[in-house]
């Protein structure tokens, strides 16, 4: 089933598209909402993220624009919004150090536009990786998925996933041109 | 590993994790969630109720046996061609995640080229040919190369460590590889002959230090643990010129992201010297390897990620902090500003220190600060790069690329009160990168920089976009800087960026 049909059925027969995009998705969202909430709440907590993730794109189905993305990239930015509110709510934020200033808020239009474009960069800069070593920075940065789960599910070793993403970050460094990563 | 990393995919937009998660195998469900739970959940915050479930189809349990029994039959048969398939099909990768060219080439030759190149043997003439028609585009080509040149074209072409030797005090020859299945493994050589291998396969190696007699290699292992996920440590080993593994360590206190950047050998020792985020860390370490005292640091600025090394300095050492700035380092972790070096309108770079005749000195390089786009963070050629896009191009000759790159560069000598202070300039050199500095056995100080001879544009190439060739040269002083001599190497280094 297409995305184009999945959010026909969300909208027909809300309870089958639901559990249609639960069925698909389940994996996807779990492993996203674990990479970033495990260590910080119970297991009841994760899941209650991940049922809030589900019942929020269903809630939203109206406002959904294909063009814009997937369902798959609509369900991933509301699953690391999500996580990042309970995060926020567990009070899990990385302290300064004693003696450090807290930095300015630095929202301005032009911090922002600077922070978009090396965003944008840096996406760029996972792009032009290979297939593999794309997968592997994706799945470690962004699923945050240990080297033991990336290694299995790729059928490689986990020796293998860390070497090769040492190499993907010399890339990565490579390819902005700089030192920074 | 990089904190940035995480947090710029954490920022994406849904069109960029569209295209970051194409063709990706989505996660499987490793069941420490419960699926039904959630369900229910989701469908009861979303004011559903869950729909009856039916069988969509059922395969015949006798259909079933009988299609693997006949799966196990066609398999036996096939297990020779798959064999030769995967080998092929990794070969077929290989070149193309490395950019080189299969025209013309039959099934076995590609195997060839990439068991040859794969195992570090460059001997095969098929490779050669390989990398000459490669490098063509540069060129770079070489006519009948000894296997040891091919070696050369390929770390040329590939820009990366997978060649990085170095000799001891006994004239063994270190390099750090890895094998097929991606494990790092060191090698001594003596007269381009592997003695020994010792394999490393929880290590990640980056570099090494050779010694009197042995080396020392470093990088990070991984621990990985259930509930902790990756747990990078730094990582040292010492290894006499005859293969012995004298002792395997972990240097520092552990801190996430932490890494080695330098280690000096001292007279009673080993001093290491990391970073990791915020913290800068130094330990001291017997020959044995015992670890005699650890140290971590909290500098007042955040640190780079990379780029910072040390050399010892008076009682302790100087540490370079940032692309212009420099701090001590007493023995017993204490660090203090020492000096940097800005102007407006212009990026600095220091690439080495040395303390000479009383004064120190720093190798460094200069290029005018990004005056339009920063060209995706690169801000050190960020002008050339906008140059040439302006003119809406995506070729330029290479004189012409030359010419802007030995634009945008100045080596510079600096000279500094070792009590501290702003350096000066000592010394200037248009069209150049700053590269080393040394004491010679006549107490002169030599200064090398990197001359840019030829350069390239390379907008289709995964890891560079301008690359290029310069040659070294060095510049001799004396204690009063009276400049002495200036010479060609005859070396050259390979310019990325």
């Amino acid at each position: 089933m297409d995305d184009q049909s999945l959010l026909a059925l969300l909208r027909e027969n809300p309870e089958r598209g639901l559990s249609a995009l639960m069925e698909r998705y389940l994996p996807l969202v779990a492993a996203l909402v674990r990479g970033r909430l495990d260590g910080v709440c119970p297991r009841a907590d994760m899941e209650e993220c991940v049922s809030d993730v589900f019942s929020q794109l269903y809630l939203q189905r109206n406002d959904i624009d294909l063009s814009r993305g997937t369902i798959k990239a609509y369900l991933c930015a509301i699953a690391r919004n999500k996580s990042a509110d309970v995060r926020r709510a567990a009070g899990r934020y990385d302290p300064l150090p004693d003696g450090w200033d807290v930095p300015e808020e630095d929202s301005d239009a032009e911090t922002l536009l600077l922070r978009r474009e090396r965003r944008q960069a840096v996406v760029q800069a996972v792009l032009r990786l290979d297939n593999t070593d794309r997968e592997i920075i994706v799945r470690k940065y962004f699923f945050r998925q240990p080297s033991a789960a990336v290694a299995k599910e790729m059928g490689m070793t986990v020796s293998a996933v860390d070497t090769r993403t040492h190499r993907a970050l010399k890339k990565l460094r490579a390819i902005l041109g700089e030192e920074t990563l | 590993m990089n904190e940035e990393l995480y947090d710029m995919l954490e920022q994406a937009d849904p069109q960029e994790l569209d295209a970051l998660l194409a063709d990706i195998a989505l996660p499987e469900n490793e069941g420490r969630l419960r699926p039904k739970r959630i369900r229910a959940r989701a469908l009861q915050k979303a004011g559903l109720e869950e729909p009856r479930r039916a069988a969509l189809f059922r395969i015949p349990r006798k259909a079933a046996v009988l299609a693997v029994c006949a799966a196990l039959a066609l398999g036996i048969g096939a297990v020779a061609y798959a064999e030769d398939a995967r080998e092929y099909a990794q070969a077929v990768t290989f070149f193309a995640e490395n950019n080189l060219p299969t025209e013309g080439m039959s099934r076995g030759e590609i195997k060839e080229v990439w068991r040859d190149i794969t195992t570090g043997r460059f001997s095969s003439g098929k490779t050669a040919e390989t990398l000459n028609n490669a490098l063509g585009v540069t060129g770079w080509e070489l006519e009948s190369p000894s296997p040891e040149q091919v070696g050369e074209m390929w770390a040329q072409l590939k820009n990366l460590d997978y060649l990085q030797k170095n000799v001891d005090g006994t004239g063994m020859e270190y390099w750090i590889c890895y094998d097929d299945s991606d494990h790092y493994y060191v090698a001594g050589l003596r007269d381009r002959a592997t003695v020994w291998t010792v394999s490393f396969p929880h290590a990640i190696v980056e570099r090494c230090l050779p010694l009197e007699d042995g080396v020392i290699f470093w990088g990070t292992q991984t621990v990985t643990g259930a509930e902790s996920g990756d747990a990078p440590l730094t990582w040292a080993a010492r290894i006499t010129s005859r293969g012995e593994v004298l002792w395997e360590v972990v240097p520092f206190v552990y801190e996430r992201f932490q890494r080695i950047d330098t280690i000096l050998q001292e007279e009673d020792g080993f001093a290491f010297i990391g970073h990791a985020g915020a913290k800068l860390f130094l330990s001291h370490l017997s020959p044995e390897g015992q670890v005699l005292s650890r140290y971590s640091v909290l500098p007042k600025d955040a640190l780079p990620y990379s780029g910072i090394f040390a050399v010892p300095f008076r009682d302790g050492y100087l540490v370079r902090i940032g692309e212009s700035r420099i701090a001590t380092l007493s023995r017993e972790g204490v660090l203090s500003d020492f000096a940097s070096y800005a102007e407006n309108g212009l990026l600095y770079s220091i690439d080495d220190m040395i303390e000479y005749g009383g004064k120190l000195w720093l190798s460094a390089q200069t290029s005018p600060a990004p005056t339009g786009g920063n060209a995706g963070g690169r801000d050190e050629i960020a002008n050339v790069l906008n140059e040439i896009f302006s003119r809406q191009a995506f070729s330029i000759p290479d004189e012409e690329m030359t010419r802007l790159l030995r634009e945008n560069y100045t080596a510079l000598l600096l000279v500094c009160d070792p009590e501290g202070g702003a350096p000066e300039t000592f010394y200037s050199i248009p069209g150049c990168l700053g590269y080393n500095l040394a004491v010679n056995e006549n107490g002169e100080l030599e200064w090398y920089v990197q001359s840019v001879r030829q350069a390239f544009f390379s907008p289709a190439t995964s890891s560079f976009t301008i690359g290029g060739e310069c040659q070294v040269y060095q510049y001799t002083f004396d204690e009063n800087g009276t400049l002495l001599s200036q010479k060609d190497t005859g070396e050259t280094t390979i310019y990325r960026k």
